[in-house]
């Protein structure tokens, strides 16, 4: 069994890799195949985890699963009609959809300034301290913030004295950016070539044990 | 003008009404300037029908002597056909002439004069009595000598009178309205018959209700014939019980009167009847407390008994005084005491002149000198006239009336047939003459002897009009083209032809007829217009017919009576046009109420009209307008104008259409060159990508060239031991809350720092709580849970509790982080997990999980920079416990601003698990470090052919730059 599930993933991690040499129904088909199965695989996830739990409290008839999962389940029946032809039901759906993305918004909000705002912004003015090598990063990553940020400045007029500043500033955070963007980058090249390498490993794997050879 | 003192005995709508002028008196008599009335010669009193002339021949000796004028009974050819045959109907029948006495009406019984019951009449008196009058006509001589003031008639004497008006009852007391007398009547007086010969001598042939309405009456018994019946609503409310005692009632016409008639006891009508109390303002009804002599002075009215002696001591059957003072003017005027039960109108007469005992309407013929000046009202008695009788006060156009026949007897409907007419010969109008009604009488047909109309054919007469009544009531019109009209009948008498002649008023030709005598001079009731009087809506109206009526909005035709009054007011122009007999029957100036049906004008709610007033004043549309003109009236939209457009939007729309219409150029062919050698052709970058996969394959294959690249040492990230120092002293009291927030595609990265870490964890023994917000990492869970399950981890609460999948991303997270209790009561397969030894202490039952901060740390493997945002969001600040984060080597610089802050930690890459390894000395380094030399391998590779691709690229431009130069 183990051996047909390789060969599969074999078979399909060809049809992947034969996109360097252009679009072929080869990879179409194991494209599609991996989003269907990665919807397939999450609808067997919700039912199971979601949706099963769910009723089965509710038919157990407890108090508490009524206001844990009758609500959710209400307002979820109220999405039905936003899928279905009549509209003219359509506006039951604005509920749910309502509470989803107030609350989501709401979270957002609150987490992003707690959870993200105010740390970077404290990371960003850390202390100096007394090791040159931190006090100098310390300024790196102040000057490289501000000209980072006047990179987005637009409003100055370019002929004055203050646009001239900031438009040196803003191609000085350009350049900031891009050397980010090339370590983002790095990290990401350096992702997909550790999947290249444990797919390759993998068919080679297959293919050498297939054949009989050890590695 | 008449006394109003005295009308309280009258309905409030008749005290009112004025009364026309008396008819002409004797010269000797009154000596007023009226013209005397010429006396009936010889030869006009031949022309008296015979019924006129056994009137006189009925009368006492005591009479006076104008009956002596009369023609003889037997010139039959003078008496109408309807009278002729009724008296033959009388000589055929003995039993009937036997009984004269019992078949006399009991109204007509009543007043005569014989204080005795009656006597039977002479048999030669049978065919007179009465025959072809009306009982106001017929018996007004006979009434007995009355005192001059008497009080209300009593009301046990006035059995039958009571259905009766006083004009009728007092004048048909002379006994002498026999059978012959019913069937002579008109339709109308003839379904009054009596219902059986049992009840001969107790019904009686009343007039209609709209006749006795108000109208008190004393007479005697009406005899009527045996023959007929009286209709039911006479037989009910007849008390047609002859003189006898209420115990003598028969049982029979008991059960025939009504029940609230029955349930009046005989004591209490006895004892009203015999009270004298003159408060009485209405006469009380009985019926058989008539036992008493119909004395002709308790069972008269009072207005009769102010007649003068001579005149009440005339014999039943003598032509009323009237007609006898137009006739010889033998009874002189004798002013008579008012009595409180006559109506005013006809207070006047008795008192003005006795002589005077019918309506003016009814009466002969009059003075022609009267005008509309000298006929006034007194405003007091406009006020007391009904509404309907006030638009008769009014002199009126020649507007028509249309008739009610269903309100009005036929031979009235005739007499307003007859009014119309001659209302039409007024206005200027093609109107056909209508034929007159039999059941009229000629005295009314011959009144107005207009001559019809021009062009217009004679139309047909009733047959049922009698051969007296038959004669053309001609019409008269001002029309000169009208041939002249036929010559009034043979069968008029002569007093009335005489009479008759007077030229009508001009002025007096506007107002309807009914408002005018019979000489064409309006009735005193007829008021100028403009009258404060008069209620407004009439004060405006016009009298004389040369005034154009004004183009009124239409009227609606308001169901009562009163309302409609002035629909006649707008009929100027239906007269205008030729219509039908049946139409100048409803055309004629008649109230509302007396129109036909066809002549009504549109029904419609009068307040509905009201509101649709200002519709009207719109203008005189006709529904026939066609509504085009309208819709052309209506504007029309304009078109918008259409926008300019500029030099430049021409241009651009110019270079748009020329590039729409022009052919796409081909790919390639304005290239110039196509790619020859099969690396043009593939292309640079799928060269060098095919070239990267082909070297990492045999790179790979061979594993001596990763092995040389993995001697090479590398600096072991700071993160790897940092991490390692948190997870190194847990233990397996310890709970790690492992966050599972990565997919199979970073598999090649998070597997290595998943196994680095979960297998220390592992052989740490420390219990696990794993969850998850993404679908796929679920998957991913249980593949650990195999793990665990191979690593002796016990499930269901004791080492670890596979939570699953957790929706709502930083929902659930933020589920998760405020109640972590109720998080675990659901593990992935629904169970509570909180019963666990893992959450639950066993030994004391104390929860070992409530928060997170009861968690030793939490782990988090993220593949993408929002995992790490969601849970630095949601979790972080619930949790003060570490939190490391496991991250691919690409989320790491995004991410790094979170793994600064103090608590977090992190690991990222193939290069962090290898170090995680080689610091935790674990079994897979070797693994991990072979991985890492092939990663590395691989970055070489790329670096290579990025430049190699790079080079190439430089160098075909290079050459493609002076080969494009030159």
């Amino acid at each position: 069994m183990t051996q047909v599930i390789n060969i599969i993933a074999v078979v399909l991690t060809i049809a992947v890799l034969s996109r360097i040499v252009g679009a072929n129904p080869l990879f179409r088909a194991a494209q599609y195949l991996f989003v269907g199965v990665s919807l397939g695989l999450a609808f067997v996830i919700a039912f199971h985890q979601v949706l099963m739990p769910a009723v089965r409290s509710l038919s157990a008839g407890e108090t508490n699963s009524m206001l844990l999962y009758g609500v959710p389940l209400l307002f979820g029946l109220l999405l039905i009609p936003r899928a279905v032809g009549g509209q003219e039901f359509s506006w039951l759906a604005n509920l749910p959809l309502a509470l989803i993305f107030g609350v989501g918004a709401a979270l957002a909000v609150s987490g992003a300034i707690i959870g993200t705002l105010l740390p970077q912004i404290l990371d960003s003015a850390r202390p100096l301290g007394t090791d040159p090598m931190a006090i100098a990063g310390a300024l790196v990553l102040a000057i490289g913030t501000i000209v980072i940020l006047a990179g987005f400045y637009y409003t100055v007029p370019p002929q004055t004295l203050s646009g001239r500043v900031v438009g040196v500033a803003a191609t000085l955070g350009h350049w900031l950016l891009m050397i980010a963007f090339g370590f983002f980058f790095a990290g990401t090249i350096q992702t997909y070539l550790s999947a290249l390498t444990e797919r390759l490993n993998f068919v080679l794997d297959f293919i050498l044990g297939v054949a009989g050879v050890a590695r | 003008m008449t006394d109003r003192s005295d009308d309280k005995q009258l309905p409030p709508w008749l005290r009112g009404v004025p009364l026309p002028p008396r008819p002409a008196e004797p010269a000797a008599s009154t000596g007023s300037a009226l013209p005397a009335v010429p006396p009936i010669s010889s030869s006009a009193a031949e022309n008296i029908p015979d019924w006129l002339s056994n009137l006189a021949s009925a009368n006492p000796p005591s009479e006076p002597d104008f009956s002596a004028s009369l023609p003889p009974a037997d010139q039959d050819q003078d008496l109408p056909a309807w009278l002729t045959s009724l008296s033959g109907a009388i000589d055929a029948a003995p039993e009937v002439a036997d009984d004269s006495v019992e078949d006399i009406p009991d109204w007509l019984r009543s007043s005569d004069p014989a204080p005795a019951p009656l006597e039977p009449a002479a048999p030669g008196n049978r065919s007179t009595l009465g025959s072809g009058f009306t009982g106001w006509l017929s018996t007004e001589p006979s009434l007995p000598p009355i005192p001059p003031v008497p009080p209300m008639p009593p009301v046990k004497e006035t059995k039958s009178a009571d259905q009766l008006p006083s004009w009728l009852s007092s004048s048909g007391s002379a006994g002498g309205n026999e059978e012959s007398s019913a069937t002579d009547l008109p339709d109308w007086l003839q379904s009054l018959e009596p219902s059986s010969d049992d009840h001969s001598s107790e019904t009686i042939s009343a007039p209609p209700s709209w006749v006795n309405d108000g109208t008190p009456a004393a007479s005697g018994p009406i005899v009527p014939p045996q023959e007929t019946l009286p209709p039911s609503w006479l037989q009910d409310s007849s008390p047609d019980v002859p003189s006898t005692g209420p115990a003598e009632l028969p049982e029979a016409d008991a059960g025939e009167l009504p029940s609230w008639l029955q349930s009046i006891s005989d004591d209490d009508i006895r004892r009203v009847t015999e009270s004298d109390d003159d408060d009485l303002g209405v006469v009380p009804f009985t019926f058989g407390n008539d036992s008493s002599t119909p004395s002709a002075s308790p069972q008269a009215p009072s207005w009769l008994a102010s007649l003068p002696v001579d005149d009440q001591a005339r014999p039943s059957g003598e032509a009323s005084e009237w007609l006898g003072a137009n006739a010889s003017q033998l009874i002189p005027a004798q002013p008579a005491p008012l009595v409180p039960d006559v109506p005013d109108w006809l207070r006047d007469a008795t008192s003005d002149d006795s002589d005077d005992e019918a309506p003016a309407w009814l009466r002969g013929p009059e003075s022609p000198t009267s005008s509309a000046s000298e006929l006034t009202m007194s405003p007091g008695a406009a006020a007391d006239v009904p509404a309907w009788l006030r638009d008769a006060s009014e002199p009126l156009p020649e507007s028509a009336q249309p008739a009610q026949p269903d309100d009005v007897p036929a031979w009235l409907r005739e007499g307003g047939l007859t009014i119309g007419a001659q209302t039409a010969s007024v206005a200027p109008s093609d109107r056909p003459v209508e034929p007159v009604s039999a059941d009229q009488p000629n005295w009314l047909n011959t009144s107005t002897p207009v001559p019809p109309e021009s062009g217009l054919p004679p139309t047909p007469q009733s047959d049922d009009l009698p051969d007296w009544l038959k004669s053309d009531a001609p019409i008269h019109t001002p029309d000169a083209a009208l041939p002249p009209a036929p010559a009034a009948s043979d069968d008029l008498p002569a007093w009335l032809r005489d009479t008759a002649a007077p030229t009508v008023d001009p002025s007096a030709s506007a107002l309807p007829p009914w408002l005018r005598d019979e000489t064409g001079q309006p009735m005193p009731s007829a008021m100028a217009p403009g009258d404060m009087n008069l209620p407004t809506w009439l004060r405006g109206a016009e009298t004389t017919p040369a005034t154009p009526v004004p183009a009124l909005p239409p009227m609606p035709t308001p169901q009562v009576a009163q309302a409609s009054s002035l629909d006649w007011f707008e009929d100027t122009n239906k007269q205008a046009s030729p219509s039908t007999s049946s139409e100048l029957l409803g055309g004629a100036d008649l109230p509302a109420w007396l129109r036909s049906e066809t002549e009504r004008p549109r029904e419609s709610n009068p307040a509905d009209a009201r509101s649709l007033d200002w519709l009207a004043r719109l203008g005189a549309y006709d529904d026939d307008t066609p509504l085009a003109a309208t819709a052309d009236a209506a504007p029309r939209l304009m078109l918008p104008v259409a926008p300019t457009r500029s030099p430049a939007q021409l241009e651009a729309l110019t270079l748009l259409r020329r590039m729409a219409s022009s052919t796409a150029p081909q790919a390639g062919v304005a290239a110039g060159s196509a790619p020859t050698t099969p690396l043009s052709r593939m292309g640079i970058e799928r060269v060098l990508t095919l070239l990267l996969l082909i070297l990492l394959t045999i790179s790979l294959a061979v594993p001596s060239l990763p092995t040389m690249l993995a001697g090479v040492p590398s600096a072991a990230p700071p993160e790897a031991a940092a991490l390692l120092e948190q997870i190194k002293p847990l233990g397996e009291n310890d709970i790690v809350l492992i966050g599972y927030e990565w997919d199979a595609q970073r598999i090649s990265e998070l597997r290595p720092l998943e196994r680095a870490v979960i297998e220390q964890l592992i052989e740490q023994r420390v219990k696990l709580v794993l969850v998850s917000t993404d679908p796929q990492s679920t998957m991913l869970q249980f593949d650990l849970r195999d793990r665990l399950n191979a690593a002796n981890y016990q499930g269901g609460g004791l080492d670890y509790v596979l939570l699953g999948y957790r929706p709502g991303g930083e929902i659930g997270l933020r589920q998760l982080a405020q109640n972590l209790r109720g998080a675990l009561q659901h593990d992935f397969q629904g169970r509570d997990a909180t019963i666990g030894a893992l959450a639950t202490n066993l030994s004391t039952s104390e929860p070992r999980l409530s928060t997170l901060n009861d968690f030793a740390m939490a782990i988090v493997f993220a593949d993408e920079p929002t995992d790490v945002q969601g849970w630095m969001e949601q979790i972080r600040p619930a949790m003060k416990k570490p939190i490391a984060f496991l991250v691919p080597a690409g989320v790491q610089p995004i991410s790094q601003p979170y793994f600064r802050q103090p608590g977090i930690f992190s690991l990222a890459g193939m290069q962090g698990a290898l170090a995680y390894e080689q610091l935790r000395g674990g079994a897979h380094s070797d693994q991990t470090a072979l991985q890492a030399s092939q990663l590395r391998l691989a970055t070489l590779l790329f670096a290579g052919l990025l430049a190699l691709g790079l080079v190439i690229v430089l160098v075909r431009t290079a050459v493609k730059r002076p080969r494009s130069q030159s």
